[in-house]
C-alpha cells in the first residue's frame, strides 16, 4: 500500500478547530533527523536575573587539580551532580551591563542600543541554531517564565536571543504551547501548498515595491514562512527511529493549558519540555529565562523568605526597597536580607537540579545519558546583586557536551575571563569555528580539561 | 551640513583622527570642538569611554540637538565644575564659559529651518491590540485571538505601537496561522448552512448578491471586497487573480468539488496570513526627497491612530476618490471618525499608556482577601473612568483646560460609592456625572491616577510630584544622587516626626533641595487623596509612645550579660567601625550607671525616639526581654527556696502528691538550688533553655514559690475574661488590629474572642474552669496576654501596640518661587496658569509619537511647534490638536532614511 503523505493527513484535517487529542489521532510526531552516528550534542542556556550575594558560588573544597570535593551550603541542591558540573571563576562581560542592557546582551557579548533596539548582533544560541537547526524539527526553542514585576513589559529585560535580522525572539511562556510546537501538527493554511505559493509569490512582488527598510520586515516574513515550511518538509522526511522508543512515547503527556499557579510546578513543567525536546531531538538549542531581567517576583512561598526578588537583591540596605518594588516588605537586618536572597538563589539551584536529574536518567541509544550529550550554561548577567556589577558572574556549566567537556571541576581563571569566550567555546563544540564573538577574542581554554 | 557619516573612526587611532573629524567643523564654528578634543576626549572618546560616554562619537553626530539629553548632562557637569575632574586637563574660566555658550547655542538656539525631514517608520506588524480590533471590525464580530500570544513589549517611544519593536518572528507567524483558522471558524461556525455563510459574506462585503451572477463572478466580487478591506487598499489585478486561482484550485481539488463557500472561506483565511494584512506596508520610492504617502496609506495611518483598527467603508471610499490630503476632506473624516465609538482607543490605548492607568487591576491591585472592596469590577471601572474621560474629551472637542479641570467624570454605582463617596449613582454602567465637589475635577483627581502614583497602601507625595513633572509636564528631573533615596537613619527613626516633616527635612539637604522644591509641593497638594484616590480630611499618625518599661527591662538584661559576650555580639553586627564604637560607648555608659540613675536616665532623659533606637539596638544584639523577665521570676523563686526552712519546703512538695520516684527527683533539683553559692546561680540558670525554665517556673508556681502566677490560674484567668467581655467593641477591634499576627491567626483570635464574649454570664465560670482541651486553654491564656483586657486603655500600648491620632491634611503647598497654593483645586490652577506650555507640549508630543508609532526626533521639532501654535490659536480645543497631528509633515510624508553614520 502506498504510504499516505503527511501533508495529505494534515490537509484532510483542514480547518478543523478543535484538534483531536494526541493519542486519538495517533499522529507520528515530527521528531528525529536522519539516523545519527556518534553522540549528539545539544546546548541550552538558563538565565536568571538579579545576580547573587557574592561569595555563595564558590565551592567549599576543591582538589589540587580543581576537582569538586564539596560545593557549599547554598549550592547544596547541586551536590549530587557535582561530577557533572564545571564551575568557571572570574567570568565577566566588558560591555552591556545592568538589568536592561545586561540581559539583552548576555548572549551577544556586545552593547545594547536602546534607541535602535539593537543588541549588537546575533546571539550565540541563534548562531548555533543556524548551524545545526536544519537537522531538527525546530532550529531552537526560546522559553521563559511569565515575568513578574514592574518591568515585565520591558523589551531588553525580556530578550536574550537575537536573530540574524536583529530581531529579539519572543519567548514561549506556556508549557502547552511548547509541547504543541513539538508534538502536534501545524494546522491551517500553511499546510496547503497552493495557499503558501500564493502568499509567498505575492509577498515577493511586494518586496520589490516597498522601500529598502520596509523590506526588512518582509524578509522577516519570508524567514518565518520558510521556517514553517521546513518544519513540514522535515516532518515528512523523518525517520521512524524515535517512534519505536516506547519510553519516550509514553512520556508524552500534553500539559494543561495556561500557566500553573505554583511557581515551582511551572518552572519544572518547562524543564520537562526541555527534556522532551532533547530526548525526541525536536531541537538541540534551547534558551530559557527563569524570569525577566529585573524580576520582582514574590518569593514568600519559599520557607524563611519574604519580599520580592529584585528588592532582595539589593540586600545592602535592609530597610530599603527598590523603585520597582511595592514597598510592602521590610527586613530586620542586612544579614537576614542577604540570607533570604541567598535562599532564593538556592531555590533556583533546586529547580536546576531537577532538570539535571531528569537528563541524567535517560540513556541514549548511541551511549551515554542525555546529560552526557548536552552542555548547559546556567547563570546571570549580574555579579553581585547589590553591588550591581559585572564581575565574577555566577556561571555554571553542566553536562559532558558529547564528550567534549571534562566536568567535576572548578575552572579557575587568574585574570578576568570574558563570557564571550565561553560562548566561543560552546560554538566550537557545535561545529562553528570562529576567532571572535562579541568582545571575545578566542574561546576560553580548559573546558576539555 | 558636514557629512560626518562618511568618516569611519576606529577606537585607538589617537588624536590625529579626532582632529581629522573635527577639522572641517572647525572652519565653521571654531572653538568648542577643540576644547572638547583637548579636555574631554582623553577619557571620553579616544581610547576610553569612561562612564559609557563617548564624546567623540557624540560630537560627530550633527546637529547636536539630536542628542539633546546627553549634551544637557555634559552641560550640567561642566557647569557644576565636576568635569573635567581635578588634576585632568583643567578648563580656564573663560574656556569653560565659551564651551558652555557654544553648546547652549547648538542646543537651544538651533535653526530648525535648515531641517527638512519627515522621518521614516519601518513597516511594522499590527500590535496585538490592533490585530484584535482589526479582525473584529473586518468580520463584524467581537474577537480576541491574541489573548494567548507572547506579549507585545514596550520600546523607547513608550507605546506598544512603536514600529521599531514590532518584529515578526517564526513563532508569532505560527500564532497568526492558527489565529486565522480560528477566526474564520468562529465567525462562520460549523453549524452554519451554506446559504447563511453566503449571506454573511455579502453583508460583510456591503453588497447585495447580483442577480444572475455565476459562482465565479460572485467569488470575484466577494474576494475583491474582502481583500480591499483586509489589505487596506484596492487589491492589485495580480493579487485578485491569485486569489481566484486559489479559489478555483480548492473548488476542483479532491474527488468531489468543494462547496462555493468552503473555497471562498479558504481564500479569506489565506488573506489573513498574508503580509499585506499582518504588516502595515507602505509603497517605497527610490528618491532622496521626501514624498507624500498615498491616500490609502494616509487612510490607514488615520484609522490606526484614531481607532487602532482598519479604515471603515466611508474612509475607504474617500481614499479611493482621492483628495484625502485635502484639508477640508481630511477634517470632515477626522470629525466623523472621532464621533465613532471606535475612537475610544484614544482613551484605552493612547491615554492609558501615556498616563499609565492601564496598570490598574493588574500591577496596581490590593490583595482581595484583605480588601474585599477591591474587586475586579471596581478596578475595571477605575480604568474605564479615565479612558472614557479622555476619549470623550477628544470626541466632544474639549480643551486642555478641561483635561485638567473639567467639572465632570464617568462613574458607575460601585466606583461612585467606593472611591468618590457619591450616593446618587445606580447600576453598573458607566455614565457621565457632573461633579459638585470642588476638590474633584479633571483627570488628576481620578482614583486611577492617584492609585498608580501611590505605594502599596500609602500615598507617596514624591511619587506623585515626580509623576506630574515627568509624565504630565514632560520635565523629568535628573535621577537622585547615589544614597539620596532614603532618609538618614536619624530622621527615619525619629517617630516624633510626621512623614511630611521627614520629607521636608530630607529635602532640605543641599543636594536634594533643587529637585525636591519642585517635586514636593505638587505631591503634597494631593495628600487629601489616599492611595486609591479616596478623600480624607486627616490621616492617622502614629502617636509616639514612651516605652519606659520595655527599655528598662532590656537594659537590665543587657547589664546582666558579661561584657565580653556583649562585645562579641557587637562585633558580629553588620555595621561600620565608627558605629560600633558609638554603640560600645553608649552601652558601657548604661552599664556603669547605678540602678536609680539608670531608671531616671532612661525614662526622663531619653526621648521616645531615642528609646526606640536603643530598643532596636538591644534587640539586634539578641537581648531577649522575655528571657530576662523569666530570669527575674526565677531568681525570685530561688530566693524563696533558699529562705524557706527545709521542712516547710518538704511539706509543700508533699501537697503535690508526687510518686516516690518523682519526689526524690524534685528534692534533688531543689537541693541543688539551695546548695549553690549565689555567684554560680547565673551560670546554673544559663544551662536551662527558655522552654525548660518555663517548665521549672510552672513547677515553682505549684509549690507556691511565686507571688504572682505567670500565666494566671483559673481565678485570675476568669477575671481577665470578664474584663475582656467588658471592653467596648471598638476598643477590642483596635486592639485586635494592633496585634502583630498574620491574617489567619487574627481570624482565629477574633473567633475565640467572639466565643468568649458570647458565653452567657452565668455559665462563664463553669465553662472556663471546665475547659479541658489543653490547646484551647493555652490559646485562651495567650490571647489574654496579648489583648491585656485589664490594662487601662492608655497604658495598654506597652505591649507594643501602636496608637494613632488624627492629623488634619490641609493640602497647603508653596511653589519654588514662593507662591502658595492649596489642594487639588490650587494645583489645577497652578498647572494651567504656570505650566500650560509644558502641559500642551507634552500632550502634543506624546500624541504625535503615538500617531507616528515612533519616538520623536529633533527634526520633528518644527512640526511640533506648528501643531502647538495652531492648537493655542484655537483655545486649546482638542480637535485642533488632532488636526494638527494628522496634517503634520511627518504624518503625511515620509523620506528614505539616510544610512546612519557608522562609527
Amino acid at each position: 500500500m502506498k504510504p499516505i503523505s503527511r501533508r495529505t493527513i494534515l490537509r484532510t484535517l483542514g480547518a478543523a478547530v478543535a484538534l483531536p487529542a494526541l493519542e486519538a489521532m495517533n499522529p507520528l510526531p515530527a521528531w528525529g533527523g536522519p539516523a545519527q552516528t556518534g553522540p549528539l550534542n545539544r546546548v541550552a542556556w538558563f538565565y536568571f536575573p538579579n545576580g547573587i550575594p557574592r561569595g555563595i558560588w564558590h565551592p567549599e573544597e576543591v582538589g589540587s587539580q580543581g576537582e569538586l570535593r564539596r560545593l557549599n551550603p547554598w549550592m547544596s541542591p547541586l551536590e549530587p551532580f557535582k561530577s557533572d558540573l564545571l564551575i568557571p571563576t572570574n567570568i565577566w562581560t566588558p560591555k552591556g551591563n545592568g538589568h536592561g542592557a545586561g540581559t539583552a546582551t548576555w548572549l551577544t557579548g556586545q552593547d545594547y542600543d536602546r534607541r535602535r533596539v539593537d543588541a549588537g548582533g546575533v546571539s550565540v544560541d541563534q548562531l548555533i541554531a543556524e548551524e545545526v537547526g536544519g537537522q531538527t524539527l525546530l532550529p531552537s526553542l526560546e522559553l521563559a517564565c511569565k515575568g513578574e514585576g514592574f518591568f515585565s513589559n520591558s523589551l531588553p529585560r525580556n530578550a536574550i536571543s537575537w536573530s540574524k535580522n536583529g530581531m529579539p525572539l519572543p519567548r514561549e511562556i506556556e508549557p502547552r504551547a511548547v509541547f504543541d510546537r513539538m508534538f502536534r501538527p501545524l494546522s491551517g493554511g500553511v499546510t496547503d501548498r497552493s495557499v503558501m505559493d500564493l502568499v509567498l509569490s505575492q509577498a515577493r512582488s511586494l518586496r520589490r515595491k516597498v522601500g529598502h527598510t520596509d523590506g526588512h520586515r518582509l524578509d522577516e516574513y519570508f524567514e518565518a514562512i520558510r521556517a514553517l515550511e521546513k518544519r513540514i518538509e522535515f516532518a515528512e522526511s523523518q525517520t521512524r527511529d524515535k517512534r519505536q522508543d516506547r519510553a519516550l512515547t509514553d512520556s508524552l503527556t500534553r500539559p494543561d493549558p495556561g500557566i500553573p499557579s505554583e511557581h515551582q510546578e511551572y518552572l519544572q513543567l518547562m524543564m520537562d519540555m526541555i527534556v522532551l525536546a532533547f530526548w525526541s531531538d525536536a531541537t538541540r538549542v534551547v534558551t530559557y529565562m527563569l524570569d525577566h531581567g529585573q524580576s520582582n517576583r514574590y518569593f514568600n512561598f519559599v520557607n524563611g523568605v519574604k519580599g520580592t526578588w529584585h528588592a532582595l537583591s539589593h540586600y545592602g540596605n535592609a530597610s530599603g526597597t527598590t523603585e520597582d518594588d511595592d514597598g510592602t516588605t521590610s527586613w530586620d537586618s542586612v544579614e537576614s536580607k542577604r540570607e533570604m536572597f541567598a535562599e532564593v538563589v538556592r531555590w533556583h539551584h533546586r529547580q536546576f537540579a531537577y532538570l539535571l536529574r531528569k537528563l541524567k536518567s535517560i540513556e541514549e541509544p548511541q551511549g551515554g545519558t542525555l546529560l552526557d550529550n548536552s552542555m548547559l550554561l546556567y547563570g546571570s548577567s549580574l555579579g553581585d546583586g547589590d553591588a550591581h556589577d559585572e564581575k565574577d558572574l555566577p556561571t555554571l556549566i553542566a553536562g559532558g557536551g558529547g564528550g567534549t567537556i571534562r566536568t567535576g571541576r572548578q575552572l579557575t581563571f587568574s585574570g578576568r575571563a570574558d563570557l564571550s569566550g565561553v560562548h566561543l567555546a560552546f560554538m566550537e563544540r557545535m561545529g562553528i569555528e570562529r576567532e571572535r564573538f562579541g568582545t571575545g577574542k578566542g574561546a576560553i581554554g580548559g573546558l576539555s580539561g | 551640513m558636514v557629512m560626518v557619516g562618511k568618516w569611519r573612526i576606529g577606537v585607538g587611532f589617537g588624536l590625529v583622527l579626532a582632529l581629522a573629524v573635527l577639522g572641517p567643523l572647525r572652519g565653521e564654528r571654531p572653538g568648542w570642538e577643540s576644547l572638547l578634543s583637548r579636555h574631554c576626549f582623553g577619557c571620553h572618546g579616544l581610547e576610553k569611554t569612561k562612564g559609557g560616554l563617548n564624546l567623540l562619537e557624540l560630537a560627530a553626530q550633527q546637529p547636536l540637538v539630536q542628542n539633546r539629553d546627553r549634551w544637557n548632562q555634559v552641560i550640567n557637569v561642566v557647569t557644576a565644575g565636576d568635569m573635567p575632574p581635578e588634576g585632568e586637563a583643567e578648563l580656564k574660566p573663560d574656556q569653560r564659559r565659551s564651551l558652555l555658550q557654544a553648546l547652549d547655542r547648538e542646543l537651544n538656539h538651533f535653526d530648525y529651518s535648515t531641517v527638512d525631514d519627515p522621518g521614516f517608520e519601518p513597516a511594522r506588524r499590527l500590535t496585538h491590540r490592533e490585530y484584535d480590533r482589526t479582525v473584529s471590525d473586518l468580520f463584524d464580530f467581537s474577537l480576541t485571538p491574541t489573548d494567548r500570544f507572547p506579549l507585545d513589549l514596550t520600546g523607547s517611544s513608550g507605546f506598544e505601537n512603536s514600529a521599531n519593536t514590532l518584529f515578526l518572528s517564526p513563532s508569532l507567524m505560527e500564532r497568526y496561522i492558527a489565529a486565522a483558522e480560528r477566526v474564520v471558524a468562529t465567525v462562520f461556525a460549523s453549524g452554519m448552512e451554506g446559504g447563511e455563510v453566503r449571506a454573511k459574506l455579502w453583508k460583510l462585503a456591503g453588497r447585495e448578491p447580483p442577480a444572475g451572477g455565476t459562482a465565479e463572478s460572485d467569488a470575484r466580487a466577494l474576494l475583491e471586497a474582502f481583500l480591499w478591506r483586509a489589505y487596506r487598499r484596492s487589491p492589485t489585478e495580480r493579487e485578485l487573480a491569485g486569489a481566484m486561482d486559489l479559489y478555483r484550485k480548492i473548488r476542483s481539488a479532491g474527488e468531489e468539488p468543494a462547496a462555493f463557500e468552503t473555497a471562498v472561506l479558504r481564500v479569506v483565511q489565506s488573506a489573513l496570513i498574508a503580509p499585506q494584512f499582518l504588516l502595515r506596508l507602505e509603497r517605497g520610492r527610490s528618491t532622496e526627497e521626501p514624498w507624500r504617502v498615498t491616500d490609502h496609506e494616509l487612510a490607514a495611518r488615520l484609522s490606526y491612530f484614531l481607532w487602532a483598527s482598519l479604515p471603515d467603508d466611508k474612509l475607504f471610499v474617500a481614499a479611493k476618490r482621492g483628495g484625502l490630503h485635502d484639508s477640508e476632506t481630511l477634517r470632515r473624516q477626522v470629525e466623523r471618525m472621532l464621533r465613532d465609538p471606535k475612537s475610544e482607543a484614544l482613551g484605552s490605548l493612547f491615554a492609558a499608556q501615556w498616563l499609565g492607568f492601564r496598570y490598574i487591576g493588574n500591577r496596581v491591585r490590593l490583595d482581595p482577601i484583605d480588601n474585599p472592596w477591591c474587586t475586579d469590577t471596581l478596578m475595571n471601572a477605575m480604568r474605564r473612568e479615565s479612558e472614557l474621560f479622555f476619549a470623550s474629551l477628544v470626541r466632544d472637542n474639549g480643551t486642555l483646560d478641561d483635561f485638567i479641570d473639567a467639572r465632570h467624570t464617568y462613574l458607575n454605582e460601585e466606583l461612585a460609592r467606593e472611591i468618590y463617596d457619591i450616593e446618587d449613582v445606580r447600576g453598573p454602567e458607566m455614565r457621565k456625572y457632573r461633579l459638585q465637589d470642588p476638590n474633584r475635577g479633571g483627570i488628576l483627581t481620578h482614583g486611577s491616577l492617584m492609585a498608580i502614583t501611590s505605594n502599596y497602601k500609602e500615598t507617596s507625595p514624591i511619587k506623585r510630584g515626580n509623576w506630574i513633572l515627568e509624565t504630565l509636564l514632560g520635565r523629568p528631573l535628573p535621577p537622585p544622587p547615589p544614597n539620596a533615596g532614603a532618609f538618614s537613619e536619624e530622621v527615619e527613626e525619629d517617630d516624633s516626626l510626621t512623614f511630611r516633616q521627614k520629607v521636608e527635612l530630607h529635602s532640605s539637604r543641599s543636594q536634594c533641595r533643587s529637585c525636591h522644591s519642585l517635586i514636593d509641593p505638587l505631591g503634597f497638594s494631593l495628600e487629601n487623596f489616599d492611595y486609591f484616590g479616596r478623600w480624607r480630611d486627616s490621616y492617622l499618625v502614629r502617636v509616639v509612645e514612651r516605652r519606659d518599661r520595655e527599655v528598662l527591662s532590656l537594659t537590665e538584661a543587657m547589664r546582666s550579660l558579661a561584657w565580653q559576650d556583649l562585645d562579641e555580639r557587637i562585633a558580629d553586627l553588620d555595621s561600620g567601625p565608627k558605629e560600633r564604637r558609638a554603640m560600645r560607648e553608649q552601652l558601657q555608659a548604661l552599664r556603669q550607671a547605678n540602678e536609680t540613675v539608670l531608671e531616671l536616665k532612661l525614662t526622663k532623659e531619653y526621648s521616645p525616639a531615642r528609646q526606640n533606637r536603643l530598643i532596636r539596638l538591644l534587640r539586634r544584639l539578641d537581648i531577649d526581654p522575655e528571657n530576662s523577665e523569666l530570669s527575674a521570676l526565677f531568681f525570685q523563686a530561688i530566693e524563696k527556696i533558699r529562705e524557706l526552712p527545709q521542712e516547710r519546703l518538704d511539706a509543700r512538695i508533699d501537697r503535690l502528691e508526687p510518686e516516690p520516684e518523682e519526689r526524690s527527683e524534685i528534692a534533688e533539683v531543689l537541693w541543688e538550688f539551695r546548695r549553690l553559692p549565689e555567684e554560680d546561680l547565673v551560670e546554673e540558670l544559663a544551662r536551662y533553655e527558655v522552654h525548660d525554665r518555663r517548665e521549672l517556673l510552672e513547677f515553682f508556681e505549684r509549690l507556691g514559690l511565686l507571688e504572682e502566677g505567670i500565666g494566671g490560674g483559673d481565678e485570675s484567668r476568669f477575671q481577665r475574661v470578664v474584663a475582656l467581655r467588658r471592653l467596648a467593641t471598638e476598643e477590642l477591634e483596635e486592639r485586635l488590629e494592633g496585634l502583630e499576627v498574620n491574617r489567619e491567626e487574627r481570624k482565629v483570635i477574633a473567633e475565640l474572642v467572639a466565643q468568649l464574649r458570647a458565653i452567657p454570664e452565668a455559665e462563664l465560670a463553669a465553662t472556663i474552669e471546665n475547659e479541658r482541651d489543653e490547646a484551647t486553654e493555652d490559646l485562651i491564656a495567650e490571647v489574654l496576654v496579648m489583648l491585656d483586657p485589664e490594662a487601662p486603655e492608655e497604658s495598654s500600648n506597652r505591649r507594643g501596640r501602636p496608637r494613632f491620632e488624627r492629623n488634619t491634611i490641609t493640602g497647603e503647598a508653596t511653589l519654588p518661587d514662593g507662591t502658595p497654593f492649596q489642594g487639588s483645586a490650587g494645583l489645577r490652577r497652578v498647572l494651567l496658569a504656570h505650566h500650560r506650555d509644558d502641559l500642551s507640549r507634552q500632550m502634543a508630543s506624546k500624541m504625535l509619537a503615538y500617531a507616528l508609532g515612533r519616538q520623536l526626533e529633533y527634526y520633528d521639532e518644527p512640526s511640533l511647534r506648528l501643531i502647538l501654535k495652531r492648537w493655542a490659536g484655537d483655545d486649546y480645543r482638542l480637535h485642533s490638536l488632532i488636526y494638527g497631528v494628522v496634517e503634520s509633515y511627518p504624518f503625511q510624508y515620509k523620506k528614505n532614511p539616510e544610512s546612519k553614520p557608522s562609527l
